[in-house]
């Protein structure tokens, strides 16, 4: 078994639910014939067909609408928006129905759809292909927001998403896409959704992040390791529901969290984990609760995008200023 | 297949005519070779080539007029395959190299914290108070421990167990001792009264009570007021003799008032009246305040000398022991005598040696007489 990038994991998480469940539908444009403008969805046309793999028009509203509609009615359709920027013209469907439909059926009906899309900067393209609005779904009751940041964790929680009676948006870090690769193996098992990873256990300092900034974090964690500072990394992985226990435990245990996100600053989803741990861990905090994140701007083209990205530079002199606070009781 | 369209060869010029080809199909060229002189309607120019290829099409020949904008060179497609980038827009890095990656799932149990919860500034309270922040129940918001909580346990810290709470008189003797131990500078002197000469029927309470009033006279500075906050004395003429008893309750110390205006029979008078009315607990409680000096008989059980407790604002306390058949000498022989042996205190802070020697002196001179 070789080893994968995250979009390849994509692939063969995709690839594994066509096979294994036959309503499961894949839904967007040039996914088909084309596989996909990142390749997601490569080949699957040609093996599974296309009435499971569908070609649609220049049209997300209408993408939106399919979902709900083919949900609602059985099939397990997995939308794919070609970028985040793209996502908008679909919200009402997601938004007004997705999120709603087993409320407002009083669970008669769910809609266990799955729209997956790539998303962040870092890629080096004009600003809609360059967003982190994740804050806009985890708003929203109802919505399941999944951000995968490594290749297994991708296929896993694919499988998982895909699998589950309701709503999630599963944003694809496309930095991160061909990145690293790891083994990734092909056995069908889903990773359990609403839950925290942790990726690096330590006692001096919480390092909470998502989605592409996890690779920047886990480099300054290496980093700190070196200066015989040890660092606790948490992959946060489902941000709603968002399991604030395995955050609240490392907190208690390091008593200093920086929370890192690439999403602009206001009401990015950092603070509502900020907001979190100042009610329930602020008796053992020895630091405020900081967070590294992209500007309140729109995301700069090319060449001021990597000053706009949370550089590890940047992630360290916050670790640096949170460490600083020293308790004296 | 690669077209070169015709440029604009200056100004906006619409067309303009082929003059003679360099190249012909089959050649390859690099970029920026001449590929034909062209005349405009201004001059004639040299067209070069704009990247490198082999040419497969001239759309034109000597003497046609090309429109500006219309082909008028075709190159060969490339050998090499066009590469795919594997995405539509912008550029995606790629390490080569396999990541190898621990990953956690904590099943966490949130009421397990080892740490009490409570805000850094409660925290400092309960050090600074000495009290143990894990013993501290907490009455705030989700079991928060608030300073109130602290300051409680502080004042009443928890019974550890087989201990039972001290409760009524002891109280009050543990607090003034507490208090005495933590202010008073004790210095203890010895002595005895030789008591042969007394007459048949002395009372010794009430001769006790007057030896400390003439002491008193003669070294007014035991029977002074001490305050320790601002340092000051105030002398005292009056003698308010605190008597220490000692019953089933308990230690009080009720006082006999002005004992300089009393003889001996209203001393004895005084003396009993305060002790019924302390064992029946319906002492007054300005019977039980101010004293000036203080007497302790304590030598019913045992005990000879004694190191009596000052307790502020006083500056002295007596205490006697059992009068005794000492072996003493006398006139160089040793003969039975009877003594009364006397432990007096005083607080250094502010009484000298000197002082409490000759109060100590005068007290054993008026306890020596017949009566």
């Amino acid at each position: 078994m070789s080893a994968i990038t995250l979009v390849e994991a994509v692939n063969q998480a995709l690839a594994h639910e066509l096979a294994r469940d036959e309503n499961v539908v894949l839904l967007g444009e040039d996914i088909g014939m084309n596989g996909g403008v990142f390749r997601a969805t490569a080949g699957l046309q040609a093996r599974f067909g296309s009435k499971r793999v569908i070609d649609t028009p220049l049209a997300e509203t209408m993408l939106g609408g399919l979902g709900v509609g083919m949900a609602t009615q059985g099939l397990r359709p997995v939308v794919e928006i070609q970028f985040m920027g793209f996502i908008y013209p679909a919200m009402d469907h997601i938004v007004n129905h997705a999120s709603r439909m087993r409320n407002r059926t009083r669970g008669r009906l769910t809609c266990p759809m799955v729209i997956r899309t790539p998303y962040g900067a870092g890629i080096r393209a004009p600003e809609h292909h360059s967003e982190s609005t994740e804050s806009m779904f985890t708003h929203i009751p109802g919505l399941r927001v999944v951000v995968p940041s490594s290749p297994f964790r991708a296929y896993g929680l694919l499988l998982a998403a895909i699998r589950d009676p309701d709503p999630v948006i599963f944003l694809e870090p496309s930095r991160i896409y061909r990145l690293i690769k790891q083994e990734v193996p092909d056995n069908g098992e889903a990773l359990p959704l609403d839950t925290c990873f942790v990726l690096k256990e330590g006692t001096d300092v919480t390092l909470v992040s998502w989605g592409a900034m996890m690779h920047e974090t886990l480099q300054v964690a290496q980093q700190l390791e070196n200066d015989g500072i040890s660092a606790e990394v948490i992959d946060v992985a489902t941000l709603k529901p968002l399991d604030m226990d395995t955050i609240l435990q490392s907190v208690s245990k390091t008593g200093r969290c920086v929370v890192i996100h690439e999403a602009a600053r206001t009401s990015g989803f950092g603070a509502e984990i900020a907001a979190e741990l100042g009610e329930k861990a602020w008796d053992v905090l020895k630091a405020p609760v900081l967070r590294v994140t992209g500007f309140d701007t729109i995301v700069p083209l090319y060449r001021k995008e990597m000053q706009y990205l949370p550089s590890v530079e940047r992630i360290r002199d916050t670790v640096d200023a949170v460490l600083v606070y020293e308790r004296i009781v | 297949m690669k077209i070169f369209y015709l440029p604009d060869l200056g100004e906006g010029l619409p067309d303009a005519e082929i003059q003679e080809w360099y190249v012909k199909v089959g050649d390859v060229v690099k970029t920026d070779d001449p590929l034909v002189s062209m005349e405009t309607a201004k001059a004639i120019v040299d067209v070069p080539a704009p990247f490198s290829g082999k040419i497969a099409v001239l759309h034109g020949k000597q003497g046609d007029i090309i429109k500006t904008g219309t082909p008028l060179v075709s190159f060969e497609a490339t050998g090499e395959q066009r590469q795919d980038a594997g995405t539509v827009v912008g550029h995606l890095e790629s390490h080569s190299g396999v990541v190898e990656e621990q990953m956690k799932i904590i099943k966490s149990d949130a009421s397990s914290r080892n740490s009490a919860k409570a805000s850094a500034v409660v925290k400092g309270l309960a050090a600074r108070l000495g009290v143990n922040i894990m013993q501290v129940t907490g009455t705030g918001r989700n079991g928060m421990i608030t300073a109130k909580d602290v300051q409680l346990l502080a004042a009443h810290p928890a019974l550890k167990e087989g201990f039972t709470p001290i409760k009524g008189s002891r109280r009050m003797m543990l607090a003034s001792m507490t208090h005495a131990r933590n202010e008073v500078c004790p210095v203890t002197v010895f002595d005895d009264a030789d008591i042969s000469a007394w007459e048949k029927g002395q009372d010794i309470s009430a001769r006790m009570v007057r030896a400390l009033v003439v002491a008193a006279n003669a070294e007014p500075a035991l029977n002074a007021s001490f305050d320790a906050a601002t340092q000051s004395h105030k002398i005292n003429k009056d003698v308010h003799v605190g008597i220490a008893m000692d019953t089933d309750e308990g230690l009080f110390v009720p006082v006999i008032h002005h004992a300089e205006k009393l003889n001996a029979t209203q001393i004895r008078e005084q003396l009993e009246t305060l002790k019924i009315s302390v064992r029946s607990r319906t002492v007054k409680p300005e019977d039980l305040h101010g004293s000036t000096i203080t007497l302790s008989n304590f030598g019913k059980f045992a005990g000879r000398y004694a190191t009596p407790i000052v307790v502020p604002p006083q500056l002295a306390i007596v205490a006697n022991g059992p009068k005794r058949l000492d072996a003493v000498v006398k006139n160089n022989e040793v003969v039975v005598c009877p003594r009364m042996p006397l432990s007096l205190t005083f607080d250094h802070r502010a009484v000298t040696g000197g002082e409490a020697t000759r109060f100590m002196g005068a007290l054993i001179q008026d306890l020596e007489k017949a009566e």
